[in-house]
């Protein structure tokens, strides 16, 4: 039978996709379950449509329990059935009111120019002062990276890690979470301009979309200097390995 | 160059409205710049929100927004048009096949009402600006007033030459002529893309202005205002996606008249019709995201707030959006090839692989729109711990996405192949060998593009990441381009059957009308964005928009405009259709 | 007409689920609005909002009525400040530049020392250091417009001449 060919290969992806939350626990999101469904859907449904004699196969039982006067049991069943399953569903979805999505974008746009220390920085021409001695003397950026790596475990460790991994002391009291640094996607995305902001800034800087309110990180613009803040983007960046974005070279 | 519409050939009324707008522009042009002829010029204006007249019950920004994106839609329909025209009537008189003669007017035909109404469309968007945007215009006018008059010479001279070419097409269709004729179309793209070319100058202005200081004084030299940072990516990228814009609209156009076709023969000239516009289409979307690919990195080089604003900020999800619907294209298109192995003799043997290839594309496509930052319920958000999911977090990435695309593209030309299998069997002596070196050529792509995306994607540093995609489209093109000779070579004495046209389910041509309204839509979704990312100016950093409607609306409120816009337009591009077929008949009901 | 309603439905069906995803299934973000006109380079159009614009400072992010109050705070009251500036300027212990109203108030918010009203120094400074902080500074920051519309608001509380030019009027720069 084709069109049980057809549920059964789409129950299969929706198995698939709900193995990891049953299994391993990290379950993928439903709002992502969803829409990868849809399109599963639709693909089977396109696919085993492609020739007139499949596309006949297909819909044929439907058409006749739709249609088949020897049929009228079956289709007053499900006349009743598919109202009642829908109520059901409805009725358990809203028997347990789930708390709205959470939704804010971990790396807002950034200002055009942020005031710190007393001046203006704008953001797109600004460059680690700091980072070229990476090039031209070596020993003096080892001695940066070391003396960032102790404001880093004097400032951040609580929260951001150890291990620069997002996981420090406090960090399971805190909702979000404190970023992690290692990994590809945080500050191996950004500039080194983006990191500045954030740090002197901190949560109360964000803008709306970065949900300012919730974020923790303080404005450290208040803690420590400018060359501070610069020495530690050196000591992350260096310490996990990832370099800042750059889009010249 | 005599003008046949001098003469009165019926539809000439047409061409009028279109003379009045060329006639206002040039007097536009004359009156606006000459205030600053001659003295130093003025830094940009600061407006107040008293600077912008305002209208009971009308919002100035959403009747510009409407104008303006009818205007893109004819043009870009307009501008396209009259290049595969050109192409199909050269190609049609290098091989002597009446056919694409036939099929290339027909395309002319079906599109010559919306010359007229690109530029009624263009006269209402310049109306709109001057009520509305007053300041605006004032202050652009005073640096681009001169090229105003390139803008008018080029309306004047496409017209002329539009008309030459659709009158004369009968008339020239012998020898000599024939050639003048293909010179004529030649001539008409020319200054329709000059035409655009003009119009975008201003566009990208506002966008990442040059030429001017940061208080946008004008330095005088104008060459550098137009070539602006985004100047050459978007003409390239709107020369290009025109033509896949153009090749789609005609594509639906031929499908509706399939569906409602009285006989075989129209039945078969519509379904050859569609087939050809489609590849049109998808074969001018292939190149399109490297085109904008450039147009970011561009973006991004003149001011990386805007760079983030439009990838990574408020409109990050704009881009999933779009994700969704490239994705809905290239299934979409996949799907009508495989509908089309039923013309071919061999087809039905090619139907078996089918199942892996849409299982390919389908896995891409959800790679493609995975989003980065994912919407979670808070248990959620608790089980992952954070906002990245372990599984589907690298998924989120460019790397991830690079390959993917490369994967569609890669999997969408296999059924390509395997379409042109279908009426195709090659007897060639080294068939076997032939057949597994292309098994190998893609076995070897498949891998190298997954290796390039997942060890330069997440096993180096950033530098290499975009980096990557370089190689990855390489290979794809490669393999694309080996293939095609391969085929070439193969099919060399091969026995070939003709196509059945015609012989095709109506639900394919429903891939067609798909095709045309996604991007249609998608269309005015990223026009949308490409506008927005100034924020709140008129002039990105240099002039600010005062008025009340100065803030930048979320993606739900331009997703209802685009709808709102796109139902408009398709029903008059119906009405003109409608309108078109009338008295015509059907042109290849006489000759199939 | 059967054809045309199908091939009508199925566009505004692939329409309305484009629509759909756009508005009801992707996070609803709304972009922030524009900047005050404070942030940006731009600034207040007429009087009325270089006054408006200037409370606003006054009372909140300038922080200023903190220590400014009627009832005799860590600073002197304000609410005659412009009438007052002619004698402080002229005062034999003035060491600013400042040779009107609109100059002498840009100064004390600038550079709060270059005069300090007896009695409200730094203890132990004989009235030559101010306990305020300069309104540019990190702690306030406030920028060349917000500036101009505080002196405009203490021009108009006062009841004095508004002399402060609009900001693009190109006056005072």
């Amino acid at each position: 039978m084709r069109l049980f060919k057809f549920i059964a290969i789409n129950l299969f992806f929706y198995a698939l996709l709900k193995a990891p939350g049953l299994l391993a626990g990290k379950p993928i999101p439903s709002s992502v379950i969803t829409m990868y469904m849809f399109f599963i859907v639709v693909t089977v449904l396109l696919v085993m449509t492609i020739t007139d004699e499949g596309a006949n196969e297909l819909f044929a039982p439907l058409r006749s329990l739709l249609e088949d006067p020897s049929r009228s049991l079956a289709r007053n069943i499900l006349f009743v059935l598919l109202p009642i399953g829908a109520a059901l569903s409805v009725y358990y979805s809203a028997a347990e009111p789930a708390p709205p999505f959470e939704l804010r974008s971990a790396h807002p746009a950034p200002p055009g120019a942020v005031r710190a220390y007393g001046k203006a920085y704008e953001l797109d021409g600004l460059e680690n002062p700091l980072r070229p001695l990476e090039r031209e003397d070596p020993a003096a950026f080892k001695e940066m990276v070391r003396e960032g790596g102790e404001v880093y475990f004097r400032n951040c460790l609580f929260c951001h890690g150890a291990k620069l991994d997002g996981r420090g002391h406090y960090a399971h009291a805190m909702d979000p979470l404190p970023m992690p640094f290692t990994g590809s996607d945080t500050i191996a995305q950004l500039k080194e301009s983006y990191l500045f902001w954030r740090i002197v800034r901190g949560g109360p800087g964000l803008p709306r979309e970065g949900g300012p309110n919730i974020s923790a990180m303080p404005a450290w613009e208040d803690e420590l200097t400018e060359e501070e803040v610069w020495k530690v983007i050196l000591f992350i960046y260096d310490y996990t390995g990832n370099r800042p974005r750059s889009w010249k070279d | 160059m005599p003008l046949p519409m001098k003469k009165g050939p019926p539809g000439n009324a047409l061409s009028s409205p279109a003379l009045i707008i060329g006639i206002l522009f040039l007097a536009a042009s004359a009156l606006f710049p000459s205030e600053s002829y001659g003295s130093a010029y003025a830094p940009a204006p600061l407006l107040g929100p008293g600077d912008y007249p305002s209208v009971k019950g009308l919002s100035p920004r959403l009747a510009v927004w409407l104008a303006a994106q009818m205007h893109v839609w004819f043009a870009a329909f307009v501008l396209a048009v009259p290049i595969f025209v050109v192409i199909l009537e050269f190609i049609g008189v290098v091989k002597k096949d009446a056919r694409y003669d036939r099929v290339a007017y027909e395309f002319l035909r079906v599109s010559i009402t919306a010359f007229s109404l690109t530029a009624i469309t263009g006269g209402m968007l310049l109306g709109a600006l001057i009520v509305f945007y007053p300041g605006l215009m004032r202050y652009l006018a005073s640096i681009f007033g001169p090229t105003a008059i390139f803008y008018a010479l080029f309306f004047l001279l496409e017209t002329a030459a539009l008309y030459t070419y659709y009158y004369g097409w009968k008339r020239m269709a012998e020898g000599r002529s024939k050639l003048l004729h293909l010179a004529v179309g030649l001539g008409l793209n020319i200054s329709g893309t000059g035409l655009m070319f003009v119009a975008n100058a201003w566009v990208t202005f506002m966008m990442t202005p040059s030429g001017v200081d940061g208080a946008g004084v004008f330095s005088g030299n104008l060459w550098e205002a137009v070539n602006n940072h985004l100047w050459s990516p978007m003409n390239l990228h709107r020369f290009i996606a025109n033509i896949a814009y153009g090749g789609s609209i005609v594509g639906a156009y031929a499908a509706y008249r399939f569906l409602g076709a009285s006989n075989e023969e129209e039945r078969a000239h519509y379904d050859w019709m569609g087939y050809t516009a489609s590849l049109i289409a998808i074969g001018a979307l292939l190149p399109l995201p490297f085109a904008g690919y450039w147009l970011t990195a561009e973006i991004y080089a003149f001011s990386q707030q805007m760079g983030i604003t439009l990838m990574g900020g408020v409109f990050a999800w704009l881009f999933i959006i779009q994700a969704v619907i490239i994705g809905a294209l290239f299934l979409a298109a996949n799907y009508y090839l495989w509908c089309g192995f039923g013309r071919g003799a061999y087809g039905d043997a090619y139907i078996k692989y089918v199942k892996y290839i849409a299982l390919v594309v389908a896995a891409s496509f959800l790679v493609w729109f995975t989003p980065h930052t994912l919407i979670l319920t808070p248990s959620e958000a608790r089980a992952i711990g954070g906002q990245y999911h372990p599984y589907l977090g690298p998924l989120g990435l460019m790397p991830a996405k690079n390959t993917a695309v490369n994967m569609m593209l890669l999997f969408t030309f296999l059924s390509f192949i395997l379409y042109r299998r279908a009426h195709r069997r090659p007897v060639a002596a080294w068939v076997k060998y032939w057949n597994a070196l292309q098994a190998g050529l893609f076995t070897a792509a498949v891998a190298n593009i997954s290796f390039l995306g997942v060890y330069y994607g997440y096993f180096t540093n950033t530098v290499y990441k975009v980096a990557s995609s370089v190689p990855q489209v390489a290979t794809t093109l490669f393999v694309i381009v080996a293939c095609l000779v391969i085929e070439w070579l193969m099919g060399r004495g091969g026995k070939r059957e003709d196509f059945k046209w015609g012989r095709m389910p109506e639900r394919s041509q429903y891939a067609l009308i798909l095709i045309a309204v996604s991007f249609t839509w998608l269309m005015g979704l990223m026009g949308f964005v490409r506008s927005a990312i100034r924020q709140h100016w008129h002039v990105y950093s240099i002039m600010k928009d005062a008025s009340a409607e100065a803030f930048t609306p979320s993606i739900a409120y331009a997703a209802k405009v685009v709808s709102t816009g796109t139902i408009v337009f398709l029903a008059i591009v119906v009405f003109i259709f409608w309108l078109g077929g009338m008295g015509q008949g059907s042109e290849a009901g006489k000759d199939g | 007409m059967g054809r045309f309603a199908r091939a009508a439905a199925f566009s505004l069906f692939i329409i309305g689920l484009y629509t759909f995803y756009s508005v009801f299934v992707i996070p609803p973000i709304n972009p922030g609005e524009p900047p005050s006109e404070s942030a940006a380079s731009g600034g207040p159009a007429t009087i009325e909002e270089l006054l408006a614009l200037g409370e606003e400072v006054y009372n909140g992010k300038g922080a200023c009525s903190l220590c400014h109050t009627r009832d005799g705070g860590r600073a002197p009251a304000l609410d005659d400040s412009a009438l007052a500036a002619k004698a402080r300027f002229s005062a034999p212990g003035y060491s600013g530049k400042a040779a009107d109203v609109e100059s002498y108030l840009y100064e004390s918010l600038v550079d709060p020392s270059a005069y300090v009203v007896p009695g409200y120094g730094v203890s132990g400074t004989d009235d030559r250091v101010s306990p305020m902080p300069g309104v540019r500074e990190s702690s306030i920051g406030l920028n060349d417009t917000e500036i101009r519309a505080v002196i405009a608001y203490l021009q108009s509380i006062s009841g004095a001449e508004i002399t402060v030019a609009l900001p693009g009027e190109g006056a005072g720069e």
